[in-house]
């Protein structure tokens, strides 16, 4: 199932929450929603599931607005649980198996295995990490064509963490289409195909992953911790980013990134090489640092 | 199925149900157990032979058995009392035009009739005591279990609306459907705890005497009526509550209230001589309209005509539900996760 997201605009008042979002999900495809704190990846996923009415634009799912039948084939893991405290697990079990067609006893249990959770157990008395592992067996249960997962492994530890990215790659495997957000880009590189940033409402870059790292190198070097940067570099149109870290300077380079490795060698600093992107460094590099807390990073 | 979720939240007012009419069955027996001897035939008797409006004729029969005859008409009670070395053979009781008014004794109050009294029927060698009850009056009685369960079922939607909408939105069924699903639980609950509350009612008379149903003419309205308020009650809470992110508690709590207090406000100042007064009545007057509570006695007076009020009770408290239920739902589509 495709997903077409049409310039999405979100207003609460007078704070803009969403400003044109515009960006395609292609059937089959794993597409991670990246974006700092605030950056409005949980009201586009509302806003697509119509949980929350957009004050315009639009979100197709295989060309057609979203209906009630949407969701027979159709899955989402919110950000927060909205699971109820007072029922117990199989209870909520059973209300998934009430209301999906596709849901799949066997492969729940399977699942509730997978992640330790027993049956009888309230809701109330879960963990957050447990608690993100039910919505997420919930959701999986069903074997829905779609499914968007927000913060799918919130709370939970590296295993269980490592266990829902596997869940989502052989969802993908099997043709599935997934879209999910995580805070831990690593985890979005290690599932994703195709990657949309997100900062202040607006989406600063949207395309297939690969595609953004074509192109794009970096430079490594060792230098001194007040070491200054040649001049040369200070202007030149192929550098997007320069990040120092004690002794650890990276340069963000587009085209020849030998050249400039050849410049850091040519002033002195040592261990200079050139390393292929990671989504990590495209999401520094696109997001705007300002606004966040003062650190090591910045743009030249 | 959408309604899960609200068939377990009904299930658990259901279980406040059992427990509640559970304790009250053990309190009858409790009560049965301390004061049964009260209730004794012989006592029952004296009690009618002692009335200082009863008129008691004593006649020695040729088989060397006593007859009592009991007259009391202010009380409608015709009695007929055999004897034989001072235990009862025979007690046979008519119900008699009464010098009180109608053929049955009824009494009436605002909207309710009450049950005719407690009548007995003996024969020669067994010694059963009845109490006749009108299904109609029976279901009278369990509307104050109806409104105590509405509140308790009430506000299905802003219980969703606080933090599951993210669940309740995403199953393959539209906004209505979802919300008149859980609407159609909770009222077949409210009607399962009132059945269940009329059950315990003739079991608990069962410790002192065994219940007579009868099918009074108005029986149909009254049922109907019993069912309908606590409906409209709950219709009327869910509408204030439904836009609502946090709990309803607020508004139930605040809809007691104000649905008591207006009728009583109103009743106060009904023969109010001042302006003030008369516009404080014309005010709590026509909130009483819009409270389904009020009609189960403010607005219930039409002492002349009992089928009428009936009739017209049930009409309001059908179009307030309909209308309060459609206010929860417009409400229930705009709201935002």
């Amino acid at each position: 199932m495709s997903i077409s997201v049409e310039h999405l605009t979100k207003r609460f008042g007078a704070v803009t929450a969403l400003d044109d979002v515009s960006f395609d999900v292609p059937s089959g495809s794993v597409f991670g929603l990246l974006g700092p704190n605030g950056a409005g990846k949980t009201t586009t996923f509302k806003c697509m599931l119509g949980l929350a009415a957009p004050s315009s634009g639009a979100v197709r799912f295989d060309g057609e607005p979203l209906a009630p039948r949407t969701f027979e084939q159709l899955a989402y893991v919110a950000e927060r649980s909205a699971l109820y405290e007072w029922m117990r697990v199989r209870e909520h079990l059973e209300m998934q198996r009430r209301a999906f067609v596709r849901f799949d006893r066997k492969r729940a249990d399977e699942l509730l295995e997978l992640f330790g959770l027993d049956v009888r157990g309230r809701v109330r008395n879960l963990s957050k990490g447990m608690r993100t592992a039910l919505s997420v067996v919930l959701a999986f249960a069903i074997d829905p064509e779609l499914m968007v997962l927000d913060e799918p492994t919130s709370g939970l530890d590296p295993l269980h963490q490592r266990q829902v990215l596997k869940l989502i790659i052989d969802a993908a495997a099997r043709g599935r289409t997934i879209v999910f957000s995580s805070h831990q880009i690593g985890q979005v590189e290690h599932a994703a195909d195709h990657v949309a940033i997100l900062q202040r409402g607006k989406v600063i870059l949207a395309g297939p992953v690969d595609g953004m790292k074509a192109g794009l190198k970096i430079v490594e070097a060792v230098v001194a911790p007040d070491a200054v940067l040649p001049s040369g570099l200070h202007d030149d149109a192929r550098i997007s980013r320069v990040e120092q870290t004690g002794h650890v300077l990276r340069v963000t380079v587009r085209g020849d990134s030998e050249a400039v490795a050849a410049q850091l060698s040519a002033t002195g600093a040592q261990n200079v090489r050139v390393v292929d992107l990671n989504l990590e460094d495209i999401f520094l590099n696109a997001v705007d640092p300002a606004p966040r807390a003062a650190g090591a990073a910045g743009r030249v | 199925m959408s309604y899960y979720v609200e068939y377990r939240r009904a299930l658990r007012a259901l279980r406040v149900v059992a427990i509640v009419l559970g304790l009250l069955l053990v309190a009858a027996l409790l009560a049965r157990l301390s004061w049964g001897k009260i209730r004794t035939q012989d006592d029952f008797v004296a009690s009618m032979e002692r009335s200082r409006t009863a008129h008691v004729t004593r006649t020695a029969l040729p088989d060397g058995r006593t007859r009592t005859v009991i007259d009391d008409r202010k009380r409608g009670i015709h009695a007929v009392v055999e004897r034989r070395g001072g235990s009862i053979t025979s007690l046979v009781m008519d119900e008699v035009p009464s010098a009180r008014g109608g053929a049955h004794n009824r009494e009436r109050t605002r909207g309710v009739r009450a049950s005719p009294q407690p009548l007995t029927e003996t024969t020669v060698g067994t010694s059963v005591t009845y109490a006749f009850f009108g299904i109609g009056s029976l279901f009278s009685m369990t509307i104050p279990m109806g409104f105590f369960v509405a509140t308790l079922l009430a506000g299905p939607l802003a219980k969703e609306n606080n933090g599951h909408l993210e669940l309740a939105w995403t199953k393959p069924v539209s906004r209505e459907r979802y919300a008149l699903s859980a609407v159609l639980v909770d009222v077949t609950a409210l009607a399962v705890a009132q059945v269940a509350t009329a059950a315990a009612l003739l079991l608990a008379t069962l410790f002192w005497e065994v219940p007579k149903l009868s099918f009074e003419s108005l029986a149909p309205g009254h049922i109907a009526f019993a069912l309908a308020a606590p409906i409209a009650w709950f219709a009327c809470l869910t509408a204030f509550s439904a836009s609502l992110k946090r709990g309803p508690g607020a508004v139930l709590g605040i809809g007691w209230v104000v649905a008591v207090a207006c009728p009583l406000i109103a009743t106060a100042a009904q023969n109010a001589s001042t302006p003030v007064g008369r516009s404080v009545y014309a005010i709590f007057n026509a909130v009483s309209y819009l409270d389904p509570i009020a009609y189960t006695w403010f607005r219930m007076d039409y002492p002349a005509d009992p089928a009428r009020a009936t009739v017209i009770g049930l009409l309001a408290l059908a179009a307030l539900a309909i209308a309060y239920l459609g206010a929860a739902v417009l409400q229930w589509r705009r709201v935002e996760a």
